[in-house]
């Protein structure tokens, strides 16, 4: 059944959804990827640039033929595009122009003509001693063999993992990724379950990282069928992370079994930003699906939507990969002031903190500064008001906020928040107090001081670091931290200058844009050191005397 | 295989499971009133507090069981079913509060925190002393928050005749002023060091 639901995928899969898993494929196989993000200024007339296991350069170029076959009609088509493919060298910095294979990838199946045409063309540029030739041809049949290989043999087979694995299938594409189901299903196939034994060999575990990466693929069709980019960026971030949770758990080199891998799914969350971003341009306005009833989801909708492009911009610049256009467009869309946010509840707090790092980055003066500080005192207002519930914490959702506030209207036969009073506590004043500090905005750091001093500080401390990863930690400690009644301004610079983070993993610590995105879907994992350390990476400036405690 | 009418069931035991989780906060009278908190991930909560003192606790899990005999299930009305989820209720926040008050009593205990009386009856003198041992918050308008008493039922008559002496006997109403005073003065002092210093 299982190979089954892959052909089913690989006939429904769009060209841009299958190139991720066909890179993963080929990193299993021995290939070192060097390119594979589309959409982007700097492409390099081929899809995929990649070494072959025998050091030679492999250039490769994808068709979607979904459920189809690739015609001769088609494959006129796109003959321009072979001839770039054999006749053009691979340029890549740092790659000397050398000879290389060629590859026309598809996952449709292909007429016997085309065959015949491709044959043709491979001895005309045989004779013309083309620096490509020949063209060799992967279609729906080796694709379909090596993704079984890679992939369904090490996929859930009790009954009860199937049923879980089915029922993430069926999700509509329109909605959140189910991050329950899909951290059961990835737990299962990366070994990270409480009563699997840790002794497990390199290479079973690299198999396993190939097979998840497929399995994920799978469990995203529906999402990118709908062009649901947040969900993709959320399906490959949570990949990525048990993925790390699996080196770390079973003390395997993260550069020998799971680099590859995890580069791979950064270039599939780079293209979902990328995309993103381009179907924000061509919108005239972020009203999505019934307008009757999107008022309702309008403000939560937009607060992420500028997070994840404030995020996309620092990717985009630092990577030189902005497509022509897209630096300008948003520099214009991401707005200079809060005015549109909502800030419905913790959750939303690393999304704003991305914002006021994009403003501190594309600003001079104090206003950035000034606005995390007002940021600090809407928490702390909140939290500490009487009769107020408080912001909710960071593990309940924008749509749980909603059915909470409307739980008259709705008829909701249980509130999200099941009697939970938030009152006197808060996840994010602590690290935002220690952002404020390095600011060195003293006055404002005193002024809030005595609302802060009587609440408790949360935070969730894993048994484990592998378990800092997972979507739930089953083992750790919910920590509640009371600060002292008074405090020494230079104690709390000596405590805001940490910029470690020991309770992460390195890999996913070192990887700047995943534990970002990772703090956006998972908020409640943006624990002070993370958010120290994201500060560090984002925030340009330093106004404490002292350099930061980085090692 | 007979139908099930799964939907049905399954929409109805979700009913079910919210009027049994109101039925159980409707008899924890003890700690209705405490604030609660879900938590999602992990295995107990630690607390550091200001003064350097660290608390542990880890998570316990209570259950009830209760059986519907199949004999019994064709005759079985609506009422009776939910007088049996009500029992199931009601045993389960007996469950609840019984661990609650050993785990307070055990935490306070091991601080140093308990007034054994041995034997003594409860009286004025009691309410002062347990007052004095314990931190008030005050709020702006000079008054103080709220207070809860927990006492065991055969105290009652007890602990009534104790406020009552508290409030006419001159002596002990002085006292018990004196001693919000002193309570409110104490709270003045904790709130004006609230500060960032330096």
């Amino acid at each position: 059944m299982l190979e089954r639901l892959l052909e089913g995928w690989l006939d429904s899969a769009s060209e841009r959804s299958y190139q991720g898993p066909f890179c993963q494929v080929l990193s299993a196989k021995g290939y070192k990827i060097l390119h594979s993000t589309r959409h982007c200024a700097l492409e390099y007339g081929k899809d995929i640039i990649a070494i072959g296991p025998d050091g030679m350069p492999c250039a490769f170029q994808l068709k979607g033929n979904p459920g189809a076959r690739l015609s001769l009609t088609g494959f006129r088509e796109i003959q321009s595009q072979l001839v770039q493919l054999v006749s053009q060298p691979i340029i890549y910095p740092g790659l000397r122009i050398s000879e290389h294979r060629s590859f026309l990838v598809t996952n449709g199946l292909v007429e016997e003509e085309v065959h015949r045409a491709l044959d043709d063309l491979n001895r005309g540029w045989a004779e013309q001693g083309a620096i490509g030739y020949p063209v060799e041809l992967i279609s729906r049949g080796q694709l379909l063999a090596d993704v079984q290989e890679y992939g369904a043999s090490l996929w859930p087979s009790e009954l009860e993992d199937v049923n879980k694995l089915l029922n993430l299938l069926v999700k509509d594409g329109k909605e959140h990724y189910p991050f329950d189901l899909a951290s059961e299903v990835l737990k299962d196939v990366l070994l990270l379950e409480d009563d699997v034994a840790i002794k497990v060999s390199s290479n079973e575990i690299g198999r396993r990282i190939t097979s998840a990466a497929l399995l994920a693929t799978i469990t995203l069709r529906n999402f990118y069928r709908e062009r649901n980019y947040y969900s993709i960026i959320c399906g490959w971030c949570m990949y990525a992370a048990h993925v790390i949770a699996c080196i770390e758990r079973h003390v395997k080199s993260y550069n020998k079994n799971a680099k590859a891998a995890i580069e791979i799914a950064m270039a599939s969350i780079y293209a979902a930003l990328s995309d993103l971003c381009d179907e924000i341009k061509e919108r005239r306005h972020l009203v999505e699906g019934d307008p009757l009833t999107d008022a309702v989801s309008y403000r939560g909708r937009y607060t992420l939507i500028i997070a994840l492009m404030s995020c996309y911009w620092f990717w985009g610049n630092e990577s030189g990969f902005l497509k022509d256009g897209q630096d300008a467009f948003l520099t214009k869309f991401i707005p200079r002031d809060f005015v549109h946010h909502y800030l419905w509840g913790e959750g939303a707090v690393p999304q704003i903190l991305v914002y006021i790092w994009y403003l501190r980055a594309t600003e001079a003066g104090i206003r950035p500064d000034l606005l995390l500080g007002a940021l600090l005192r809407q928490i702390i207002g909140a939290n500490t008001q009487k009769n107020n519930n408080g912001l909710s914490s960071p593990y309940y959702g924008f749509e749980d906020e909603i059915r909470h506030l409307m739980r008259e209207f709705l008829g909701v036969k249980e509130d999200p928040y099941q009697d939970t009073k938030f009152q006197n506590s808060s996840y994010f004043a602590k690290p935002l107090l220690y952002l404020l500090v390095r600011t060195n905005l003293k006055q404002t750091a005193k002024s809030i001081w005595p609302s802060y001093s009587k609440m408790l500080h949360k935070h969730f401390v894993p048994d484990s670091k592998w378990m800092y990863c997972l979507y739930r930690s089953v083992k750790g400690k919910n920590v509640d931290d009371q600060p002292l009644l008074t405090k020494e301004w230079r104690e709390l610079q000596q405590e805001a200058r940490e910029c470690r983070c020991p309770e992460v993993p390195a890999p996913l610590a070192d990887n700047k844009f995943l534990l970002l995105l990772f703090s956006i879907i998972f908020p409640f994992r943006a624990i002070p050191s993370v958010v120290s350390k994201l500060d560090r990476y984002f925030n340009g400036s330093w106004f404490i005397h002292e350099p930061p405690i980085e090692r | 295989m007979l139908p099930d009418y799964i939907v049905l069931k399954k929409e109805i035991n979700g009913v079910l499971t919210l009027f049994m989780r109101k039925r159980f906060k409707f008899y924890c009278t003890g700690i209705q009133d405490i604030p609660k908190e879900q938590l999602f991930e992990g295995t107990g909560m630690k607390i550091q507090r200001a003064s350097g003192d660290v608390d542990e606790s880890t998570f316990f899990k209570d259950s009830i069981e209760f059986s519907i005999p199949y004999e019994e299930v064709p005759s079985l009305s609506l009422n009776s079913l939910l007088q049996k989820v009500d029992r199931a209720a009601k045993e389960m926040a007996d469950k609840v509060q019984k661990r609650f008050y050993l785990k307070i009593n055990e935490d306070l205990d091991r601080l140093g925190r308990t007034v054994n009386h041995k034997g003594k009856p409860f009286t004025a003198e009691t309410i002062l002393e347990a007052l004095d041992s314990i931190q008030i918050e005050f709020r702006p308008d000079g008054k103080h928050n709220d207070l809860q008493i927990h006492i065991a039922p055969q105290l009652e008559e007890a602990v009534k005749k104790a406020f009552y002496d508290l409030e006419t006997d001159p002596g002990l109403k002085k006292r018990h002023t004196e001693l919000m005073i002193q309570k409110r003065e104490d709270w003045r002092v904790r709130e004006a060091s609230r500060r960032l210093v330096g």
